[in-house]
């Protein structure tokens, strides 16, 4: 992992969450909105592993605490969780569909939506209230899945070209380029 | 291998105990942390990124919602389609300016000469999440703005400044389930409105035999954060409730998904809680109650009993409430 892919991942990522708050927050049809940070770094994960998952997530996540009003530290806990979980179950397939991002990110947009609502409600927010709750991560759920493939083919698209051998392999997942040769 | 992944997992543990130990922090600290300081950086640093994007990005997503508004034209050539959307968009754009100063013009009327000082800003950044109603302006604590200023439009109530940093602000708007703004009706009966999402605005009357009717004005009552006289929509429905008190749905003159243009009330008007529709007939508490309580007698001796009847506060209604 170098310097410079540290870099491009971090302002892919700062990115992510400037659209996110300026244009995607805006789209939100019938209640709810895509969450393009989550995409982003469920795509990292899938293609630099758990490691780069994780430490992505964590940060997104909580520069988007910074910048809410909600407690400090739920979305890097949510995130990060989100980012390692993918890096680790992805290490388990042999070869990357262009589906496979899409169940990723549904799967992860819905026990991300699901988690940040429990961890809230645990604290006393009364912003959670089942209706509205299952609507909005239904919904969230199905736009991001619809955002992956383009979203994926950008990341990708970012990635070094040796690393779509590691992709086929499935090595990426130690989030150490390395780790392909051991 | 095993090393490698060894380490992740201490990595992992190490964030999601740092996660925790913010999450304690920020949740026992409340309003006096160095956690607020960190927000207050992260605004300072973010938010004139965020202005210069939201000047480049925001008025393409304005095109494209607007787009996405008038919906498919059906079965038309892919050509005269194409050409069709763009010629949409640009009249669009076109709208979106006068719209926008429209918006302004009315923003500043709406100052009118009570010695209000409002200054327009614009909305550069929505809440990233799908359960707080908040929204990023571009105006900071160097152009005065200070923490629980009023924020409106020329319709009515936005909402209150929740963070301030130097170049932007953060306003938490009404339809926020944290929200909760002093309102009075017209004819002076007081309550609390608030927020619920996406679901219409909520007003609790303190007086369960409070005369009101679908169509009655709800304005804010100026009691603590909010500036008084302010419109915020439009009584709906009303349901008596158990615990005494009468709910009233709200449809509010703003549309807050929509938000651009809106003004942050740096001094308040003069006499700003008088209402300007202020019906000028008092009836005495007798009179006024027999309308309101007819639909259940059993609530009106206790509810009445708990209530103090100044004359001064009584319910006044309008000649077309009774």
């Amino acid at each position: 992992m170098s310097a410079y892919r540290v870099l491009l991942v971090a302002l892919s990522l700062f990115t992510a969450l400037l659209l996110q708050t300026t244009v995607v927050s805006r789209l939100g049809f019938l209640g709810a909105q895509p969450d393009l940070v989550l995409v982003v770094v469920v795509c990292f994960a899938l293609t630099d592993g758990p490691g780069v998952g994780m430490v992505g997530g964590f940060g997104a996540g909580l520069l988007l605490d910074l910048l809410s009003d909600h407690t400090l530290g739920l979305l890097a806990l949510v995130l990060c969780s989100i980012g390692y979980a993918s890096g680790i179950v992805r290490a388990y397939l042999d070869r990357l569909a262009i589906t496979t991002p899409m169940l990723f990110v549904g799967a992860a947009t819905a026990a991300a939506g699901l988690s940040f609502a429990a961890l809230l409600a645990l604290l006393g927010d009364p912003r959670i209230t089942g209706g509205t709750l299952l609507r909005s991560v239904t919904l969230a759920a199905l736009y991001d899945v619809v955002l992956t493939p383009f979203v994926f083919a950008a990341v990708s698209a970012l990635s070094r070209p040796r690393d779509e051998m590691n992709l086929r392999v499935g090595a990426a997942a130690h989030g150490d380029r390395r780790g392909v040769r051991r | 291998m095993y090393r490698d992944s060894r380490r992740l997992r201490l990595v992992l543990a190490l964030l999601i105990a740092t996660s925790f130990t913010l999450i304690t922090i920020d949740y026992r600290g409340g309003e006096g942390t160095s956690l607020r300081g960190l927000r207050r950086g992260a605004a300072t640093v973010v938010g004139p990124v965020q202005r210069a994007v939201a000047r480049v990005v925001r008025p393409v997503g304005r095109a494209l919602s607007s787009v996405g508004e008038l919906g498919s034209l059906g079965d038309e050539v892919d050509d005269l389609r194409k050409e069709n959307a763009e010629l949409r968009t640009k009249l669009r754009a076109a709208e979106d300016l006068r719209r926008r100063s429209d918006e302004l013009d009315a923003l500043l009327g709406a100052a009118g000469d009570r010695g209000a000082r409002i200054l327009p800003a614009t909305v550069i950044a929505d809440s990233p999440n799908n359960f707080e109603w908040t929204v990023t302006l571009d105006r900071g604590s160097r152009d005065g703005v200070r923490a629980d200023m009023t924020v409106i439009t020329g319709d009515g109530l936005v909402g209150r400044v929740l963070e301030v940093a130097p170049y932007t602000c953060s306003v938490l708007l009404a339809i926020d389930r944290q929200s909760a703004v002093g309102a009075r009706l017209a004819n002076g009966e007081r309550g609390l409105v608030s927020g619920n999402g996406l679901d219409p605005l909520v007003l609790e009357l303190r007086e369960p035999d409070a005369p009101v009717r679908p169509g009655d004005v709800v304005l804010t009552s100026g009691s603590s954060t909010y500036v008084g006289g302010i419109p915020i929509g439009v009584a709906e429905l009303i349901t008596r409730q158990p615990t005494l008190t009468k709910r009233v749905t709200i449809k509010p003159y703003v549309r807050y998904t929509a938000l651009d243009i809106v003004g942050i009330i740096l001094t308040a008007p003069r006499e700003a809680s008088a209402p300007a529709v202020a019906p000028s007939a008092r009836p005495t508490p007798g009179a006024s109650t027999t309308p309101a309580t007819a639909g259940a007698p059993s609530a009106t001796p206790s509810a009445s009993a708990t209530r103090s009847p100044i004359p001064t506060q009584s319910p006044t209604p309008t000649p077309a409430a009774t």
